[in-house]
């Protein structure tokens, strides 16, 4: 739990995003603290006592063994010495409890301040636009809400006041030390001070060190990994001693890294305690060795000692507290970055607040739309980059759709056919709003959907996409979509449309049952219906479908195609298709092929027609009889 | 629901013998390396007497100086001062000399853990690579990753169990022995007094402790359950947005960080209380001490350095008392994870092998007679259907081509005759012997095999071609680059290479990564060639090379091993067409087997499959020179065959 654990960088620490200059980096964060100045400054005050309390703690040894047992043990009175006593435990009580109070004080400030920030991460990312998700996957989102901002915490719950603390030591020590017996305090730091900058110099040294066996051991976890999966091609290949080997080498160079960068700890830090001791010689050899002309007392003597001995541990502490302070701050600027991200998809000022309830006609004008690359500096170096042909992560064609034009009535059923990176996934995202087009505009009974906004025009679709995907919580959560006013009868209203309410009520929990693991307690026929249930929860005027083409046994597949038809009954629906049934009763058929719309009817017309869709249609719909 | 979710889950492995047995399983790994565990028994003295006798070092120190100081003949008389702070610096510097060795004795452990990390890693990972296809069913890779790694090198399990964990132990409960008497021999009646308010106080810090460990699980649990929310919504942002969920996820997310707040906080707590109560744990004993001492030292009875000494004493008891608990939870987590190897270890397997059995000369023919394959009953294996019975007979430089529908058996056929599987009924002839009574590494040094997904490694192409394969024959370097260049060519290879930045040492990235797929298949087939084998399995290898590419692999390839017996997995009609045999499976049978003439005319499975592909071809239209061939039509069929560009 100490920032040690923080050490390793992950890969999202490689992204190159704008360095904030110190200044500014300073300015947010003391914006962020300003609001609990209180509290920090309760913080503040504990952290001077405790140090203050600290640094007594000697002084008042020293008072003991230089007068209190002296004096008592002439005037054979105690309770001089009994409340030099008391006073010790005193100071040690109060240093105790104010390293106590402070840490607590420090740490509620930093969860909150990082909770806040967490909270903020998150919202701020889904006012962003459907292409900030493109261009950063899920994983590297995750680092910045979680793994960026827990660094934060940590800065701010235990390194910042540590930091503060480990000077204060050290400064108070020395300050003692120097007005106890200026030129033997001297002597002192004439000694420690080559030290402390051999520890930076050291540490430094290491990282690099550390980077190395990192590195090394990363080889060792790629080649176990794939050679684990390898091993029947191996076994072919006759390749298993030679693996065995390849074992071996990486294994035996980690582990050399590893020696080496333990040895050289060890071997350091040892010798930097033991600097110690060479400490408390120069004292006694100056003390008493008449070196100086002073006269020493026993007392001063043990001051002297405690205190070197309390020298030491600081600046370790200080040293490595500066580097966690580094990858803070590195931290610290990819969360801001990302909370001044600038979305690209704010709805008009003057936006239409609701779609009208009777709406008859949703018409797509000449659109054209283009997908954009991603931004330089987004994607991490390295192991990713693939050197063969892909925009921006789109594979297919650059331009998803060309001056696409046709019309969807209220009550219609469109069917979307065609070959992969066609345009008929592209179209949905449109349709949803996901992207805006390029060209061209889509309107509602003519008036252009921009003008709506976004949240409206969402209102009135039920989404239903080949992943199904499910949120942790229960049934019923998922069923509403984090919706909690709508009530459990909407749900059971749904589940019945689809003659689904039987497969719930099986489930001993009912809509209370939890989805673990996105939805893996699930059949693949469970998972489908809480899919299509989803979706009509709402009673939306508009369906969107992505038909999932895994394959299931044929009874889950009959079961699914009853749901999906009453799915879709009497509603308007856009299904991107992949199932026979679904295009012999789809009122219309539109056909893409490389982002154009090239043929228009129904079944039995286009299947007249001879043309790309007859020919689509024989491969997929009866070679599915076959297989 | 899945049944599965009904049922409890089976009891984890455990090794034989309970604790003593785990013990036992540490002993046997001890014992390469008994010389160093004695040197490092020694050491632990060492590193506790060195640490015992500090204070007494000090005490000597403090008394000497006391004495000098004290008596003012001494005190004012220079050379004696100096005498006697000579005989008090050579005590510092012995003691300095052996604290810096007894710094060292950390390290020492270490040495020992990393050689105990490498020799429990290789003992598991030859095993894995002896076991069978159901072996790598019931274990998925991450899983076998973990065991290889975690459970080894994680701090506190194998390898740091079998030595610090067990040393630290010791060594703890040898200061403490030594402190213990130390202190009592010092002044056993201060002593005692001193120790007496230690028990109740260690008894808060375990009870703290164990708050702590529950305190810190609830803290593990909060920042998973956060990971989860936020992970899905993320990866779900799509639904997220289309649902205009975005305020009821936030709510729930807050939901979620407030109680994660309290955890962590509670974690806070309970270790700052941890760490004020060991720092202080001593507190009680030393205000005994310095009050009691301190009297005692007035009265003559004790002098000032037995005072400090008792002081240091006091504390340097705690840390050992707090720390030897520990062992019975690190050795807890240890033995997990001993468990979990020797689990994988003692799977049992049915790869026998590969060096006995009788010798393979030149491969003439196979034949495959009434063969027969299916995955255990009851285990719930593959959803890939069943082989055979199946028999036919390949001959030197024939080109067979298997075709037939997805799950049809195709793959399962070729992972027959690599040896990898063994039949369940029927056998497979070489040259007229047994397969299963040959010698495995004779036959298999004679064969190629190019598997469904190309199974590349994060190094060059050069390495992923040659696969080690650098001592068959005596081939020196120069003839072993012609080798390989050879081989690149005829797999099409060569082009691709002028486009990568350094050719044929470009790295390639994680499993293959960092070139296109029909690139990582080229790289598979060169290394199926690269040994020149005389049977070629081939499965799949051309689905994304365009029809002049393959052309000009199969001629290639003609020239390359002429005599050589090709069976290849297809769907393409042109390589199909070049077969001099051409098995059609489905569903695991073997419908027909002829030449492509033949089937043409007379197969109905046949047929259909090769309108199929005529058409597939003709709606894809040709690809421009170079371009990789997409699979036009997301199919149900070619989503289970793992060809769906999604």
């Amino acid at each position: 739990m100490s920032f040690w654990d923080y050490d390793d960088p992950g890969p999202e620490d490689e992204t190159t995003v704008r360095r904030l200059p110190i200044r500014e980096m300073l300015q947010r964060i003391g914006a962020r603290l300003w609001p609990r100045r209180r509290r920090l400054a309760v913080g503040i005050a504990l952290l001077l006592g405790a140090v203050a309390a600290e640094l007594a703690a000697p002084l008042v040894l020293r008072y003991v063994i230089d007068r209190g047992i002296p004096a008592a043990s002439e005037t054979r009175r105690f309770d001089g010495l009994l409340l030099a006593g008391l006073l010790y435990l005193l100071v040690v009580a109060v240093s105790s409890g104010a390293t106590y109070l402070q840490s607590l004080v420090a740490t509620r400030m930093g969860l909150d301040l990082v909770a806040q920030i967490k909270q903020q991460a998150f919202d701020h990312i889904f006012t962003l636009g459907a292409d900030y998700f493109d261009h950063n996957p899920p994983g590297r989102l995750l680092a910045r809400v979680e793994s960026d901002s827990e660094r934060l915490q940590v800065l701010f719950s235990e390194v910042a006041l540590a930091l503060l603390r480990s000077l204060l030591l050290l400064g108070g020590t020395l300050l003692v030390l120097l007005l106890a017996e200026p030129r033997i305090a001297l002597a002192v730091v004439a000694l420690t001070l080559p030290f402390f900058a051999s520890a930076i110099l050291f540490l430094r040294y290491m990282r690099g060190v550390y980077a190395r066996t990192r590195k090394a051991f990363a080889r060792l976890s790629t080649f176990v990994t794939e050679y684990v999966q390898a091993v029947p091609l191996l076994q072919v290949y006759r390749r298993t001693p030679w693996a065995m080997e390849g074992l071996r080498t990486r294994n035996v160079l980690t582990n050399r890294l590893e020696w080496r960068s333990e040895s050289l700890d060890y071997t350091f830090w040892s010798a930097f305690m033991t600097v110690e001791i060479l400490a408390i010689m120069l004292i006694l050899y100056l003390g008493l060795g008449d070196k100086l002309g002073l006269v020493m007392t026993l007392g001063t003597l043990v001051l002297f000692v405690e205190y070197t001995r309390r020298l030491f541990y600081p600046i370790v502490m200080f040293a490595e507290q500066l580097h966690f302070m580094q990858k803070a701050f590195a931290s610290a600027d990819r969360v801001f970055g990302l909370l001044e991200t600038k979305s690209n998809v704010a709805d008009p000022v003057d936006a239409i607040a609701r779609i009208p309830e009777d709406w008859k006609e949703i018409a797509f004008e000449n659109v054209t739309f283009e997908y954009e690359p991603a931004p330089a500096g987004s994607v991490p170096e390295g192991e990713d980059a693939v050197e063969s042909l892909e925009h921006g992560g789109h594979r297919g064609p650059k331009r998803a759709l060309e001056h696409v034009s046709f019309r969807l009535r209220r009550g219609e059923r469109i069917a979307l056919v065609g070959p992969s990176g066609g345009g008929k996934t592209t179209l949905t995202n449109l349709l949803l709003r996901f992207y805006e087009p390029t060209e061209g505009r889509i309107t509602i009974d003519g008036v252009d959907l921009k003008r709506y906004a976004q949240k409206a025009w969402r209102e009135e679709i039920g989404l239903v996409l080949q992943d199904i995907h499910l949120f942790p919580g229960t049934v019923g959560e998922n069923l509403r979509v984090f919706h909690d006013e709508i009530p459990d009868e909407d749900l059971t209203r749904a589940l019945t449309a689809l003659g689904a309410v039987d497969v719930v009520a099986r489930w001993p929990k009912g809509l209370a049952t939890p989805v673990t693991e996105g939805g893996k307690n699930f059949s693949m026929g469970e998972r489908q219906v809480l899919s299509f249930a989803r979706a009509l929860v709402r009673d939306p005027s508009l369906l969107v479908l992505d038909e999932a083409t895994s394959s299931v046994d044929p009874v889950t597949e009959r079961a699914i195609q009853v749901s999906l038809e009453r799915l879709m009954a009497g509603r308007t629906s856009v299904v991107v298709a992949h199932r026979l049934s679904t295009v012999t009763t789809a009122d219309r058929i539109l056909v893409f092929q490389r982002g154009r719309l090239v043929e228009e009817g129904t079944h039995a017309e286009l299947l007249a027609r001879e043309g790309v869709y007859s020919a689509l249609f024989d491969l997929q719909f009866r070679m599915g009889e076959v297989a | 629901m899945n049944a599965e979710t009904a049922t409890a889950a089976p009891p984890p492995f455990q090794l034989a013998g309970g604790v003593p047995g785990k013990i036992r399983w540490i002993l046997e790994r001890w014992k390469p390396h008994r010389g160093y565990l004695v040197f490092l028994l020694f050491f632990t003295l060492v590193s506790s007497g060195v640490a015992i006798a500090y204070p007494l070092v000090f005490r000597e120190v403090f008394d000497r100086l006391g004495r000098a100081l004290g008596d003012p003949n001494v005190a004012s008389d220079t050379a004696r001062r100096m005498e006697a702070l000579q005989q008090v610096l050579w005590l510092l510097v012995w003691i300095a000399v052996a604290r810096f060795v007894a710094g060292l004795y950390p390290g020492a452990r270490s040495f020992l853990n990393l050689k105990f990390d490498l020799d429990v890693r290789k003992m598991v990972f030859v095993k894995i690579l002896e076991k069978d296809h159901a072996f790598f069913h019931r274990f998925r890779t991450g899983d076998l990753v973990t065991r290889l790694l975690d459970d080894i090198n994680e701090y506190p399990k194998i390898a740091w169990f079998c030595c610090s964990g067990i040393f630290r132990a010791l060594d703890s409960a040898s200061k403490l022995f030594f402190c213990a008497a130390a202190m009592l021999f010092l002044d056993w009646r201060l002593s005692l007094l001193a120790i007496a308010p230690l028990p109740i106080v260690l008894w808060l810090i375990y009870r703290v402790r164990a708050k702590l460990t529950e305190a810190y699980e609830a803290q593990q649990k909060a920042i998973s359950e956060t990971n989860d929310h936020l992970e899905a919504a993320f990866s779900g942002a799509r639904i997220v947005k289309a649902f205009r969920a975005e305020e009821g996820q936030s709510a729930a997310l807050s939901k979620i960080l407030a109680r994660r707040k309290q955890a962590q906080f509670r974690v806070a707590r309970l270790w700052a209380t941890f760490q004020v109560l060991e720092s202080s744990a001593s507190r009680v004993g030393q205000l005994v001490v310095l009050s009691v001492g301190g009297w005692l030292v007035v009265e003559g009875q004790l002098t000032l350095g037995t005072l400090y000494a008792l002081y240091v004493y006091l504390d340097m008891l705690v840390q050992p008392l707090v720390d030897l608990p520990n062992l019975l939870v690190t050795s807890r987590q240890a033995f997990v994870s001993i468990d979990r190897e020797e689990e994988v270890m003692q799977f049992s397997t049915t790869t026998r092998s590969t060096a006995d059995g009788a010798p393979v000369g030149p491969l003439s023919q196979i034949t495959l007679e009434d063969l027969s394959f299916s995955y255990d009953a009851g285990s719930k294996e593959d959803s890939r259907v069943a082989l055979g019975p199946l028999s036919a007979t390949f001959r030197r430089g024939d080109h067979v081509a298997i075709v037939g529908a997805v799950a049809a058996g195709k793959s399962t056929l070729l992972r027959l005759l690599t040896g990898e599987l063994a039949p369940t009924e029927g056998r497979i002839l070489v040259d007229g012997q047994p397969l299963d009574s040959a010698r495995l590494d004779d036959y298999r040094a004679r064969i190629g095999y190019a598997p469904q997904e190309s199974l590349l490694f994060s190094e060059s192409i050069r390495e992923n071609v040659i696969l080690g394969r650098v001592g068959d024959g005596a081939v020196d370097s120069a003839g072993l680059d012609a080798k390989l260049r050879t081989s690149l060519s005829v797999a099409q290879m060569e082009g691709e290479l002028e486009h990568l930045s350094r050719g044929v040492d470009t790295l390639l990235g994680q499993k293959g990564s960092r070139v296109s797929g029909g690139q990582r298949q080229r790289i598979s087939i060169a290394r199926a060639l690269f040994a020149r084998p005389e049977m070629l399995l081939l499965d799949d290898v051309t689905a994304s090379l365009d029809a002049e590419n393959e052309d000009r692999l199969w001629r290639g390839l003609r020239e390359l091993l002429p005599d050589a017996i090709v069976v290849s997995v297809s769907h393409r009609i042109a390589t199909i067409r070049r077969a001099d045999r051409i098995l059609v499976l489905d569903s695991g049978r073997l419908v027909d087997a002829g030449t492509h003439d033949e089937l043409a005319t007379r197969c109905d499975v046949y047929r259909r499959f090769l309108q199929r592909e005529e058409e597939r071809a003709r709606l894809v239209g040709a690809p421009e020179r170079g371009e990789e061939v997409v699979v036009g039509l997301e199919l149900a069929s070619d989503v289970a065959d793992g060809r769906t560009t999604r």
